[in-house]
């Protein structure tokens, strides 16, 4: 448990560390933040409960990019503000720090195992983001189209 | 040159000054780190708000171009080259709030000009809260991957050194060689810093430097680009993080080279 504080604690402070390097917005600041920590939690969830890598990513990069999106009609500001902050903590830094390692040791096998695991999480998290941008693009067409229709019977009333 | 538009507005509109009003707000917006579709939508929102019969607006991360045909049958047409890209959310979100003011036809073409080039050198914080945000990021995502406190101070303080030194750069110079320069110093501080007995890993003080950099974010963004039709772009997306991961590796080979591997 006290290691998994630890994870969110630091996944806050480096959420919190990329916003500003992103410079995103300082009233949003807290926002983008709370979303990384948040992310961060979903993936550890999933990864907990199904132990795999790439469904653990694309939950939490789901998560990510619909929050992102729901707090960019909240705030009227770009998405890419809140979902490229808040994916930051699912971003595999270790897995591709060990594949360039081993790729400049020339471990052909570490290269391949690492190599594997990381585009496995960068597909999980590609997937995410693209599921997430067309659920609430059919959500929003959808709700448009409804309240049109209401417009219209009110009319003919 | 001139013509009026029967449906949105009764002022006369110069296709030429709307497409470049458009397309200033376009490229900087693509210049601030906004999305290829968002560009081009950009682009054909304020041109139809404004009355324009037809709009064609192609994009990739460094060229946008597009043609616009008034009701009346003027027309003009456009290219603009993109040099560089920088992620900058707060300037996305200006340029995103003079887009909508736009389209809703609440900013006139004139004040969306003053707007833009307001907009290109706004900064929501000083220099220095950046470097503080560098030291932030390296050592929260040091300590994140494992590393120990001193580990995550470490990497902090590299971080914030190394970020300094390459805001020194000229902004002409070229990006991957400056990324190789940086991870080289943070790498050869790194090794140094773990030698002298201040931190314990290398390995996690060089990830809380590279997380920042790493292309994991450019390569999701590469594939979502792909898959959502965009192909041109996701593939100059995937050369670019091919590129960024052999920086960085190279980056990462020169300082374990120098000094004899990790410790």
């Amino acid at each position: 448990m006290v290691e998994f504080l630890i994870l969110l604690g630091s996944a806050l402070l480096g959420t919190l560390g990329y916003s500003i390097l992103l410079r995103v917005e300082l009233r949003l600041l807290p926002t983008v933040t709370l979303l990384g920590v948040l992310s961060f939690a979903v993936y550890a969830l999933f990864d907990y409960l199904t132990a795999d890598l790439f469904i653990a990513n694309f939950v939490g990069a789901l998560f990510a990019s619909v929050s992102g999106y729901l707090m960019a009609i909240l705030h009227r500001a770009p998405a890419t503000m809140f979902y490229t902050s808040a994916i930051i903590p699912l971003v595999p830094g270790g897995l591709l720090y060990h594949t360039m390692y081993a790729a400049i040791k020339a471990n052909g096998a570490n290269f391949l195992k690492y190599g594997r695991e990381s585009l496995l999480i960068g597909l999980g998290i590609a997937s995410g983001i693209i599921l997430g941008v067309i659920a609430v693009r059919i959500t929003r067409d959808l709700i448009a189209r409804f309240l049109s229709c209401r417009e219209n019977r009110g009319r003919k009333i | 040159m001139d013509c009026t538009h029967p449906v949105a507005t009764k002022e006369s509109v110069d296709p030429d000054f709307l497409l470049r009003t458009a397309l200033d707000v376009a490229v900087h917006t693509l210049r601030a780190g906004g999305e290829v579709h968002r560009v081009e939508e950009t682009v054909e929102r304020i041109c139809y708000a404004h009355g324009a019969a037809h709009v064609e607006v192609f994009s990739i991360n460094s060229i946008v171009t597009a043609t616009v045909r008034m009701e009346c049958g003027t027309y003009a047409s456009h290219t603009r080259r993109v040099l560089s890209i920088e992620s900058h959310m707060a300037r996305l979100s200006r340029l995103n709030e003079i887009s909508r003011a736009l389209c809703r036809r609440e900013m006139t073409l004139e004040e969306a000009q003053v707007a833009v080039a307001e907009a290109k050198h706004y900064s929501p914080f000083p220099a220095w809260l950046e470097l503080i945000g560098s030291l932030i990021c390296a050592g929260g995502f040091a300590i994140f991957f494992g590393g120990s406190a001193r580990d995550m101070l470490a990497s902090g303080l590299i971080s914030l050194l190394i970020t300094g030194v390459i805001r020194l750069i000229p902004s002409s110079f070229n990006a991957f060689a400056s990324l190789v320069l940086l991870i080289f110093l943070g790498g050869l501080l790194a090794t140094f810093a773990c030698r002298l007995q201040l931190a314990d890993g290398v390995d996690y003080i060089v990830i809380g430097l590279i997380m920042p950099h790493i292309p994991g974010l450019t390569f999701g963004a590469a594939l979502r680009d792909l898959l959502l039709g965009d192909i041109l772009t996701g593939l100059i997306g995937l050369m670019r993080t091919l590129l960024l991961a052999v920086s960085i590796a190279f980056g990462i080979f020169l300082a374990f080279a120098l000094t004899g591997g990790v410790v």
